[in-house]
């Protein structure tokens, strides 16, 4: 299969599942929930070193409060993980950003409480307000808001966050001559992909460049670089690279549904094919460890 | 699913309230319309059947419609647990007492004890409601424990005494002893209220939208934007109840009673 050009390798993404949340930071204006989003989401490229996966959705167009506001996605491997980042992360980030509140903004297949156990920072001067499920049809939920005092205001941020069995590590690997060519596609296709609602692209704009494979020589590594895809050593190496391909970039998506993330690789891979790439492929583990394969072929086909 | 509509009769030039507890929609849903109207109503000391007082018109639904003038007509409504009653005039005392959930609508005025001791639903009052509203029977711990009261017009005295949760939203004035000794929850007032607002108050939140006499026992701590209020505001706009727009409104924040906990507070909007 070729798409403008570029072959398009026939091969999948294995993705895994992961327990994720959807945060909604609001704030006297977009620049301060942005600052406690990019906070907020710092230092979470990988599950495997930063203990979750996250990043900001997009801007939301409606909020509790009337203010502006962003919504953020955040992954790990388990209900424990993610409950403890939630509260780590918007008791750090986001508790701490001026001006700002924290809303969950997903129906959940489950919920844990995060205002609930941040309120505690009140010291004994925290309230909270129970708004009736008759405010919330159809789903008729009550929502609790605590109220934590802080020194301009009240830091408000609500009690339960939902949360979903969702994917992480849906992927694609875009291959080309020049290492500028190939991040100009990596920029096009993030530009593209962020405008796909419900998923989240972790790492640093939305790209990585230190692609992984299980295992090392060294025994205390469980990863280490990605030699196949590593253009520098092939010579030393078993490399899957044509001898044009100078760099290799991956672009890694988390969703909450597979459907999102699906729609996610088909506008980026098209937005990225284009002069200057060689080839688009994708990483997977040989199908044994992730629930979800993502083909190439079918993901464009449909 | 139709509607049960059940119009009133009258009583005969009577001015003894008659006691309408059978009338909910848990229970007229599992009734046919015959069944119905052989219903027990007290009247007075008099046990009479609801088809003496009402003609029915449908069966077998959650949904009741009550017709003509019942501003003698008690305890409709109370202790429902679901559906839904439209009262199309103003009614008697103790409507929605006790619900647990379901909605209820007044198109019009309700008596004393609308809501009292509620712990979930909406009681939606299109008029005014009279005394203690929302509030709990003598010798109760508590009123509210949850659920809506929305009153478009006024309220009487002592609205949310003793409430231990929920929301009461009243568009006009409320008289003395609003929130007496409430142990949490909220009141929103857009109109004026009387005296000793908030007096014995251990938590919750009195939110008042004009200048008033705010107790001794109260201190100001500060003026802010307190986010709950639009929060709270925002959604009885989305539930079609219109509140007035105070973007950019700041609230002194007035602890107290501070012969309790302290840790109730009124918001009085400064504008």
């Amino acid at each position: 299969m070729e798409l403008n050009g570029v072959p398009i390798e026939d091969t999948y993404a294995e993705a895994f599942s992961a327990i994720g949340a959807r945060l909604l930071i609001t704030a006297e204006n977009e620049r301060w929930a942005r600052e406690a989003a990019a906070s907020f989401t710092g230092f979470a490229t990988s599950v495997i070193g930063s203990g979750c996966e996250a990043g900001v959705e997009g801007v939301a167009s409606e909020t509790p409060d009337g203010r502006p506001g962003v919504t953020v996605l955040i992954f790990a491997m388990s209900k424990k993980g993610l409950h403890e980042q939630l509260i780590k992360r918007i008791g750090q980030s986001v508790m701490t950003c001026p001006s700002t509140a924290c809303y969950n903004a997903l129906a959940g297949e489950s919920w844990v409480s995060v205002g609930g156990k941040l309120r505690f920072f009140g010291d004994g001067f925290q309230s909270s307000k129970l708004l009736d499920g008759v405010f919330n049809p159809p789903v008729g939920r009550a929502r609790r808001f605590w109220r934590i005092p802080v020194m301009d205001g009240e830091f408000v941020v609500e009690d339960r966050f939902g949360m979903v069995k969702g994917v992480a590590g849906g992927n694609f690997l875009l291959l080309g001559e020049e290492p500028q060519a190939v991040l100009q596609a990596a920029e096009l296709a993030v530009g593209a992909m962020r405008q796909v609602p419900g998923v989240i692209l972790p790492f640093p704009g939305g790209v990585v460049r230190s692609g992984s494979k299980v295992g090392s020589q060294y025994k205390f590594l469980t990863a280490s670089t990605n030699t196949a895809y590593c253009p520098t050593i092939r010579r030393q190496v078993e490399s899957v690279l044509p001898d044009e391909v100078r760099a290799v970039l991956e672009i890694v998506i988390d969703g909450l549904t597979p459907d999102g993330v699906a729609e996610a690789m088909r506008v980026g891979i098209r937005a990225a094919c284009r002069p200057g790439i060689k080839g688009i492929s994708a990483g997977n583990y040989g199908g044994k460890l992730g629930k979800y394969h993502f083909r190439l072929h079918e993901v464009l086909r449909s | 699913m139709g509607e049960i509509i059940l119009t009133f009769k009258g009583m005969g030039g009577s001015t003894v309230p008659l006691e309408a507890d059978p009338i909910t929609p848990d229970l007229l849903q599992l009734k046919v319309r015959a069944e119905i109207e052989r219903l027990p109503l007290y009247h007075g000391n008099e046990q009479l059947l609801l088809g003496d007082f009402f003609s029915v018109k449908g069966e077998r639904s959650n949904q009741i419609r009550l017709r003509g003038d019942l501003s003698q007509v008690k305890n409709i409504g109370v202790g429902m647990q679901t559906g839904r009653i439209v009262i199309e005039s103003s009614i008697g005392m103790h409507v929605g007492a006790r619900m647990t959930g379901g909605e209820i609508q007044v198109h019009g005025n309700a008596g004393d004890w609308a809501g009292a001791e509620m712990t979930g639903g909406l009681l939606w009052i299109n008029g005014s409601a009279g005394n203690r509203a929302g509030s709990a029977y003598r010798g109760s711990k508590y009123g509210m424990r949850g659920g809506v009261i929305l009153i478009e017009g006024s309220g009487g005295h002592e609205v949310g005494g003793y409430m231990r949760r929920g929301l009461i939203v009243v568009r006009g004035n409320l008289e003395d002893h609003a929130g007496a000794r409430m142990v949490a929850g909220s009141i929103f007032v857009f109109g004026r209220v009387g005296g000793r607002t908030g007096g014995g108050m251990k938590r919750g939140s009195i939110v008042c939208f004009n200048p008033l006499d705010v107790l001794p026992t109260f201190r100001l701590t500060s003026t802010y934007a307190p986010l709950f209020v639009t929060i709270y505001l925002r959604a009885l706009r989305s539930r079609g109840f219109s509140v007035p727009e105070i973007g950019g409104g700041r609230f002194a924040r007035y602890c107290g009673d501070l012969a309790e906990s302290g840790k109730g507070e009124i918001l009085v909007w400064q504008g």
